[in-house]
């Protein structure tokens, strides 16, 4: 990781010749990395006839929006994890309760900044390209205004239809107005903040079940604690949980001020092969929690895990990278 | 629940026996989203990290202490117009069937009830009609409600959904005869669209504006077939038991233009359920139908 931040550093420089001198401070910050893919996605999806900026400016609007409530002054975790969403199938074994031992190896359905339940919301290269084809397709498929067109290609995000959040940090985050000034050149005001990186404290790693341990595939650890950017998801100032062991008692329907789902302990992802579907498997492994087994959850790709998870517990723990429990 | 199921119209009866069914499957990951996925579904490394790809694993492991497997998972598909269970790999009969496992009926108030039926024709069906004759004491014919299952053009394996509403109250029912009729499918209606859905809100969820939200499904699609002017979803939703608690349709959303090409998206208007069904929706599975035409 720190390899790829001093490699995109001369990135860095470059967006931030953009920002308008004396407005970027006070105006948005986001991961240099996350910037970075951001800017290669819009450049292979931007619509005919829009701006770089412009489109640069829609993908970024829903992620500020989505996971800080349109705050654009504090850098996003691109490890954010939802806590919100509300279903008994996201707990483990189902079991939606306090006594549940394991509850949190909690599925957040929500994952990263552009709040997607694709399987690398957790990595800005493939969620900017993820959003961006997705907004392109809606753009070019709305008629109307640009703010009717760009309504349509934020129609995804629940930020930006429902709580309608994202059309006013648009506007923030460029200068001059894009709606009246067609032909403007634009200003993206956004100062790219090194601290964060693409996978945002997550890595890349090697998993191995300790009965075979050659036989290693790529695994890629979530350890919750190592979150970089806006933890305010999960962390209270002071550094601790933040409602860590949550129930959400919107269970019920009725959400309730100060609620949220359990907080997931250090877990590992990967994707498998498995009798012709891919899965998204998430693993907390006993030697990495407090939890006599460890646990297993395992969804189909492109299946909202609402619809049902595999869970299972196992009796022995990961090897991760070259250390076997 | 007494039910009757008779055969879809002559047209669509065929011999009986059992049938493979062609599944109308997703098209590639790799062809759905150029450059994030190669042939074989591995992922590319970006050049920055040291460049190659990254496959699907296959997991080795010896039997779980223990396992609950998905509710859904078993027979959970997505498929080209449709997202959920209940779609038969093969099909046993000529005939549209009601799938008397997933219909709820009222307990109180007027009579009303939801649930699936499934073609278990070889060719697609339209107009499928679902009939529901209450009978009370006596044998006494009470009321005949009918409804239509909202999928013109229901293919081979396919289950659709229905909702029956009457003015008969419920306590007056003893008994329920079905019947399930069905005509030739609509071959102008295109069932290839990608659903994709969004997200689910759930009800009650406090905005900062204090006003508090109904239900919301939200969904949109790409198209994968022959051009269409607009679509509609269909949506259904089970409880944990498997049986369908509602069903609600939205059109597609204001502002698209007709004319949408293979690979084009759209959205589909919210689905918005209010207090007293939407309360327990997004406890729901949700299976999903798209049309388009």
């Amino acid at each position: 990781m720190k390899k790829l931040l001093t490699i995109v550093v001369a990135a860095a420089v470059l967006l931030l010749s953009m920002v308008v001198p004396g407005e970027a401070a006070n105006t948005a910050i986001f991961s240099l990395p996350g910037m970075d893919d951001v800017r290669a996605a819009a450049v292979r999806w931007k619509p005919d006839g829009m701006r770089l900026e412009e489109f640069m400016a829609m993908i970024l609007a829903p992620t500020w929006s989505e996971v800080q409530s349109g705050v654009t002054t504090i850098t996003p975790s691109p490890m954010t994890q939802g806590r919100g969403d509300v279903n008994q199938a996201l707990y483990a074994f189902d079991q939606d309760n306090q006594t549940n031992p394991y509850k949190r190896a909690f599925w957040a359905s929500g994952m990263g900044y552009p709040q997607t339940d694709i399987e690398d919301a957790v990595n800005t290269q493939r969620a900017a390209d993820f959003v961006a084809q997705t907004m392109r397709g809606l753009w070019d498929q709305a008629s109307g205004t640009p703010a009717q067109k760009r309504r349509a290609a934020w129609w995804p995000w629940h930020a930006c239809t429902i709580s309608l959040l994202c059309e006013p940090v648009f506007k923030k985050i460029l200068s001059p107005d894009p709606d009246a000034n067609p032909d403007a050149t634009l200003s993206l005001l956004v100062t790219a903040d090194p601290n964060v990186g693409r996978y945002g404290g997550a890595y890349w790693t090697t998993c191995a079940n300790p009965a075979t341990p050659t036989a290693k595939w790529d695994c890629f650890a979530m350890f919750i604690d190592l979150a970089e950017g806006n933890r305010s998801w999960g962390f209270n100032l002071d550094g601790t949980y933040k409602y860590a062991d949550g129930t959400y008692s919107g269970l019920g329907g009725v959400s309730k001020t100060g609620d949220y789902n359990p907080l997931s302990v250090r877990m590992y992802q990967w994707n498998s092969y498995e009798s012709g579907v891919f899965k998204e498997n998430r693993f907390w492994s006993k030697n990495h929690t407090t939890y006599a087994n460890s646990i297993w959850a395992k969804r189909l790709i492109g299946s909202a895990p609402q619809n049902g998870l595999n869970w299972s517990s196992h009796s022995w723990a990961l090897c991760t990278g070259s250390i076997c429990p | 629940m007494s039910v009757c199921v008779i055969a879809a119209s002559s047209a669509m009866a065929l011999p009986s026996q059992r049938a493979a069914v062609s599944l109308p499957k997703l098209p590639e990951r790799h062809d759905l989203y150029p450059g994030l996925y190669d042939e074989n579904n591995c992922k590319p490394i970006p050049a920055d990290e040291g460049g190659g790809k990254r496959c699907p694993q296959r997991v080795v492991s010896e039997a779980p202490l223990v396992e609950m497997p998905s509710k859904q998972e078993h027979e959970h598909k997505q498929l080209l117009g449709y997202v959920g269970g209940f779609y038969a790999d093969e099909i046993s009969k000529a005939e549209v069937k009601l799938l008397d496992e997933t219909v709820t009926t009222a307990t109180a108030g007027p009579w009303e009830a939801m649930g699936l039926i499934r073609n278990e024709n070889v060719n697609a069906v339209g107009d499928v009609k679902v009939t529901a004759s209450l009978y009370g004491p006596g044998n006494v014919l009470l009321e005949t409600a009918s409804g239509l299952v909202p999928i013109a053009n229901l293919r081979s394996g396919e289950p659709g959904p229905f909702r029956l509403a009457t003015s008969t109250d419920t306590s007056l029912v003893s008994r329920v005869e079905w019947a399930v009729s069905a005509g030739h499918a609509d071959t102008k209606v295109s069932r290839d669209l990608i659903i994709r859905q969004y997200f689910q809100a759930p009800y009650g969820a406090t905005e900062t504006n204090g006003t508090k939200n109904p239900y919301v499904l939200a969904a949109g699609f790409q198209n994968w077939g022959k051009p269409i002017d607009t679509a509609s979803i269909t949506a259904a939703w089970l409880d944990q038991n498997g049986r369908v608690v509602w069903v609600q349709s939205a059109d597609i959303a204001p502002n698209t233009k007709p004319g949408i090409a293979k690979r084009d998206m759209a959205n589909f208007q919210h689905i918005e359920v209010q207090a007293a069904v939407g309360q327990r929706l997004h406890q729901s599975a949700v299976m999903m139908w798209g049309v388009g035409q």
